[in-house]
């Protein structure tokens, strides 16, 4: 056999590097976190195999006419992808406990002064301004939009920050609860607010995301394919009489549309481009950037405590964050850990889907702003 | 320096552009839910006992509790029976197996092949 028949046999053995070895290690890491942790398994598993594949020497994945490639062009670069899954979350999101209401909005609103607290904290770090601002995204706490808004202003930062989203995300029964019982009384905490459940009807539920899309896309037009996407899949919902289109956005379109996310996403996880100081930074001011938000609802929840002449339990302040539902129980657990029969479930919700909303507006705004 | 100023003004601007959209939502959606509010309904006349059912009575789905426990006990005789209908027997083979298809899976077939028509 020639030098050139043994060189090609062992082409894989002789590219294999270092940086690649560590990128297969933390794609074995994220997938372990899925399968074993239960950490958003439905993206950090893909995300995990597409940064394995990605990794591999002379992967045939990457590069020209690679699959995650093509999956990343078709998908990831032009924005497509986060926007099919925002079709899917608002086909799956019940706006109902905001429309009863609306005054949890303000919450919501709260609940993103992370993105602009973290913005600041990268600038010093000597991030780039766009740079800045995608790391400060990680703050709307909502895995689409981050996905979207680093996509269009620093592409190259894509890996980092979906992780750092995604996996801070799962992690946020463990990060927001020290949070808020450290700006908290214990009085404050048992607080109890009577629900009375209001009837929604089905005009006003229907009307909701069509203002929403109309009002927000004439003053932000940026925010406009987020809040767009957002808002088609839950007027296909409401109207219920497109059953099959609902299903299939909630179900088969949000699903292999997750699947090709996470594997692009992954994809963009090469080892020279991953492996920095600056990776380090992005993880440490995303988590940052979760305990920023949770921290600014909980005041923001003191603050209407005050205003309110002290009936108005903090806590669901911190569902003012996005990451939909699941801060929404943790305010929930939080409360019943006080006082087990308190119940300020249907309130956490409402400000929960606020926050859905203020991400999308707030991902809007940063493009706005930054673009002018 | 000017990465700081930068910050503070998108800081202040983002925010503030934030909370008044949010503000506007606000409203808006208090005027929609202005559209959902009933006029309120006319006080009955007290009338002679059991003519009238009392409007404390009516669930919001516009049944009354008469009328819901009648429901339940449908549903629930109902579900009574599909369960001794599909009383597993003793189980011969580990949970998944498909040597030993189970009556709920036999009484599952059973409605496939039976022609069923709404009407």
């Amino acid at each position: 056999m020639t030098d050139e028949t043994w060189s090609q046999l062992l082409a894989g053995l002789t590219n294999v590097t270092w940086q690649s070895l560590v990128m297969i290690a933390v794609g074995c890491l994220l997938i372990f976190l899925a399968v074993s942790r239960e950490y958003e398994p439905l993206l950090l598993l893909p995300i995990g195999a597409g940064a394995i594949l990605a990794n591999l020497p002379l992967s045939p994945l990457v590069g020209e006419h690679g699959l995650l490639s093509v999956l990343y062009d078709i998908g990831v670069g032009n924005e497509l992808f986060p926007l099919l899954i925002f079709i899917g979350i608002g086909a799956l999101t019940d706006f109902g406990p905001l429309l009863e209401n609306p005054k949890m909005v303000l919450l919501g609103a709260a609940g993103q002064f992370g993105i602009f607290l973290t913005l600041i904290l990268a600038l010093l770090l000597g991030f780039s301004r766009e740079e800045a601002a995608s790391i400060g995204i990680i703050g709307a706490i909502d895995g689409p939009t981050s996905i979207y808004v680093s996509g269009i202003l620093a592409p190259h930062l894509l890996g980092p920050i979906t992780v750092a989203a995604y996996s801070y995300m799962a992690l946020v029964p463990i990060i927001m609860p020290p949070v808020m019982r450290l700006l908290t009384t214990k009085q404050e905490r048992a607080i109890r607010m009577p629900y009375s459940q209001r009837q929604i009807s089905q005009r006003t539920r229907i009307l909701f995301p069509i203002v929403v899309t109309i009002g927000v896309g004439i003053l932000v037009p940026f925010a406009t394919p987020l809040i767009g996407c957002l808002m088609l899949g839950n007027l296909m919902r409401e109207s219920r009489v497109v059953e099959r289109l609902t299903h299939a956005a909630s179900n088969e379109l949000a699903n292999i549309v997750t699947l090709f996310l996470g594997l692009a996403i992954g994809s963009t996880m090469g080892g020279e481009a991953f492996l920095r100081p600056a990776t380090l930074a992005i993880l440490a001011l995303g988590l940052l950037a979760f305990v920023l938000d949770t921290a600014a609802g909980v005041l923001f929840g003191k603050l209407m405590n005050v205003v309110s002449g002290g009936k108005f339990n903090p806590l669901i302040g911190a569902a003012g964050i996005s990451a939909f539902p699941m801060a929404a129980r943790v305010v929930q657990k939080e409360a019943a850990r006080e006082d087990y029969s308190n119940f300020v479930l249907m309130h956490a919700m409402g400000a929960n889907a606020a926050g859905q909303v203020a991400s999308v507006v707030a991902g809007g705004v940063l493009l706005a702003l930054m673009a002018g | 320096m000017a990465n700081l100023d930068f910050g503070l003004w998108m800081t202040a601007m983002g925010m503030g552009t934030v909370f008044l959209l949010l503000i506007a939502l606000m409203l808006v959606l208090q005027l929609l839910g202005r559209l959902d509010r009933q006029p309120p309904a006319p006080r009955a006349e007290p009338s002679e006992a059991g003519s009238a059912t009392p409007a404390a009575d009516a669930a919001p789905g516009g049944l009354t509790d008469d009328e819901i426990a009648a429901i339940t006990i449908a549903v629930v005789t109902h579900a009574r029976i599909r369960r001794a209908q599909a009383a597993p027997e003793m189980r011969a083979h580990e949970p998944g197996s498909h040597l030993f298809a189970s009556r709920w899976v036999g009484i599952g077939r059973g409605f496939q092949q039976q022609p069923w028509s709404r009407g």
